[in-house]
């Protein structure tokens, strides 16, 4: 009896196994399958900025790259007002971020404060805006009014509480024990130390989490650009990106027709255009890592515990 | 979990104005740090809708005058309501946004639940890891940067129409211009799931690794291989969250990805893919200057979105599982 009961489960064992490689293989043949399909358009990006106006020309499947050719990198930085606009998005993206986060903190932690009077009032006059807008037209005419056409600032002030985020952060803060609090105000703090010295060091990976969402929207905002800004200095870099690739404007200026007449060189728009978003996305690439750590908890905290 | 807003003050305090006030001023430097939040959305959000100097919402319903100011516009009832109404061109955005969404809901909202179970067996963990480095990357990218990479890869030069005219012996599609639903579909669905189909797959992913690992054991020592598990266990398991954000998604019907069908429309494929969000907003700036009939068709989207999203939401409280609010 007993030699047979455990022979059962071995036999079972074997069984599964077999059963089971033949599952991984097919899932890891699918893995691959889409690995390839989304990193595509990334392999295709690189091959078209570093290929050669010629290469392009004379093949037409060009899938194998032929030279790495780093000139369409030199003609995208000389393409009008580039070297400019990456300046302006780094502006708004670490002042965009910083004044954010701050005031998103801020309201978050007070929001969650369950003695806080009239919060149930100021909590649903927060959360209605994500249901209800006035639209596009009586939203631009108080921007106007406000002195928005044309100020670099409209990158900044405009978008700066996402309210996604703030509830995210607010729940966070309410599942905060309150005891630290209490015994912090009894030491003789007021809300606002208690919040900067004791809160945002607990806070922490909600805190960061929000910030790299922050940063990301703003370096990847081109919309509120292309409504308000006219000057051409004031514009982001997706803004050039898109006056490249969507409106397919290359005007290419006088410094960089000078220098490709002096190289004697042809530069295809497509590796123009290619260059340009590859030099776009390297910021993004250079967080993903700190996205990554923490975007999973990110979605979850205070949002969702299932 | 209703993290809903609890602790109201008892009956009697609330009552006590002088209470309230006292507690107010005890507070004092939580109403301070609020005050930032306060303006912002009294500018950004309530300004906009209520607005004696330009209008608001109310200009929908008054005469358009570049001319003159606000306050002394004409009355004019629904006209510009009766006027959208009569329009084609408004019949077809609103058309196209409810078959794009639709096309969505059908064919990409499945995708990230799909994958999610996928990703959930694969075995090693580092393998897991990099499949979901990458098929998250693209979300963090601007629509303008992946319309970039679309177009090279769709343009009548780019690398699809290559294999294309080596298969068909020189005849390319034009796939960035034309009027074909279906190719236009195909386009707006995959170029989509290629950017957020990732992301979304981590809602679930979190669901999966909230199940009682318990279960599995016990199926396992049943005797269930791991199709079984998948069915009865993983499936059952995230099957609340796919539901909730179904409803969810229903709700936002009149929200059809405005960055991404902005970036790509043009003067061919408009009749196709145009939603109503890219029609307000060319008669916002670019077709005339009529103000007033852009205001009114966005109210009447707002309004109608606004009676959805509720609904939604108010189906997925019922159901006790909108975790949000």
């Amino acid at each position: 009896m007993a030699s047979q009961a455990a022979a059962i489960p071995k036999q079972h064992k074997i069984r599964r196994s077999l059963a089971d490689r033949i599952v991984d293989i097919v899932i890891t043949a699918i893995m691959i399958v889409l690995t390839i399909i989304v990193l595509f358009p990334f392999y295709n990006m690189l091959l078209v900025s570093v290929a050669r106006y010629e290469d392009i020309i004379s093949t037409p499947l060009y899938i194998i790259p032929k030279a790495i050719d780093l000139q369409n990198y030199r003609m995208a930085v000389l393409y009008p007002n580039f070297v400019n606009s990456v300046g302006v998005s780094l502006f708004v993206t670490l002042v965009g971020t910083g004044l954010s986060l701050l005031v998103t903190t801020m309201g978050a932690y007070v929001l969650s404060r369950k003695y806080l009077p009239f919060r149930r009032l100021a909590f649903y006059l927060i959360v209605i805006t994500m249901y209800f807008g006035a639209g596009l037209i009586p939203w631009y005419l108080v921007m106007k009014e406000l002195g928005f056409v044309d100020s670099i600032w409209v990158m900044i002030i405009p978008p700066l509480i996402n309210t996604f985020y703030l509830i995210l952060m607010r729940n966070y803060f309410e599942s905060i024990p309150p005891d630290l609090e209490e015994s912090a105000k009894i030491d003789g703090a007021n809300d606002i130390q208690i919040l900067f010295q004791v809160m945002v060091p607990l806070a922490a990976p909600i805190i960061a989490t929000i910030a790299l969402f922050y940063a990301v929207d703003r370096w990847n905002d081109w919309w509120l650009a292309m409504i308000f800004i006219q000057d051409k200095l004031k514009e982001p870099l997706q803004l050039i990106l898109r006056h490249m690739v969507v409106d397919a404007t290359i005007d290419l200026g006088n410094a960089m027709m000078n220098a490709m007449r002096d190289a004697h060189i042809q530069v295809h728009s497509r590796s123009l255009q290619m260059a340009t978003v590859t030099l776009t996305t390297i910021p993004i690439v250079v967080v993903y890592p700190f996205l990554q750590r923490y975007f999973t908890k990110g979605i979850m905290l205070g949002a969702i515990k299932a | 979990m209703h993290v809903a807003i609890k602790g109201r003050a008892p009956r009697g305090e609330r009552s006590n104005l002088a209470q309230t006030w006292r507690r107010c001023v005890e507070h004092r430097y939580l109403f301070l740090m609020l005050l930032p939040v306060f303006v912002y959305y009294l500018l950004f959000a309530y300004a906009p809708i209520f607005n004696p100097q330009t209008g608001g919402i109310l200009m929908a319903f008054k005469q358009h005058n570049l001319t003159k100011p606000f306050s002394q516009w004409q009355w004019v009832g629904l006209k510009y309501f009766e006027m959208m109404w009569r329009k084609p061109d408004f019949w077809v955005a609103m058309r196209n946004t409810v078959g794009i969404s639709f096309a969505r809901l059908l064919f990409e909202f499945p995708v990230p639940i799909i994958l999610a179970l996928l990703l959930n067996e694969v075995r090693r963990e580092r393998s897991k890891r990099f499949y979901q480095t990458v098929f998250t990357f693209p979300n963090f990218l601007s629509w303008v940067l992946v319309v970039g990479l679309m177009r090279d890869l769709l343009q009548v030069d780019g690398v699809i129409n290559g294999v294309i005219k080596a298969l068909s012996g020189g005849v390319a599609y034009n796939f960035l211009a034309n009027d074909s639903v279906f190719s236009n579909y195909a386009m707006l669905l995959l170029s989509n799931l290629f950017k957020s189909a990732g992301w979304g797959s981590i809602i679930y992913l979190a669901s999966i690794a909230s199940i009682d690992p318990t279960l599995y054991e016990a199926a396992t020592v049943d005797g269930a291989n791991r199709w079984q598990c998948a069915w009865y266990i993983t499936w059952p398991g995230i099957k609340s969250t796919a539901v909730v954000l179904l409803i969810l998604q229903c709700g936002n019907i009149l929200n059809s990805g405005f960055d991404q069908i902005f970036n790509l429309v043009n003067g061919v494929n408009r009749s196709v893919i145009e939603t109503i969000d890219v029609y307000i907003y060319r008669y916002a700036f670019q077709q005339s200057m009529n103000q007033s009939f852009a205001a009114a068709s966005g109210l009447f989207k707002a309004v109608i979105n606004f009676a959805l999203l509720m609904t939604a939401n108010q189906i997925a409280r019922r159901l006790g599982e909108n975790k949000l609010f």
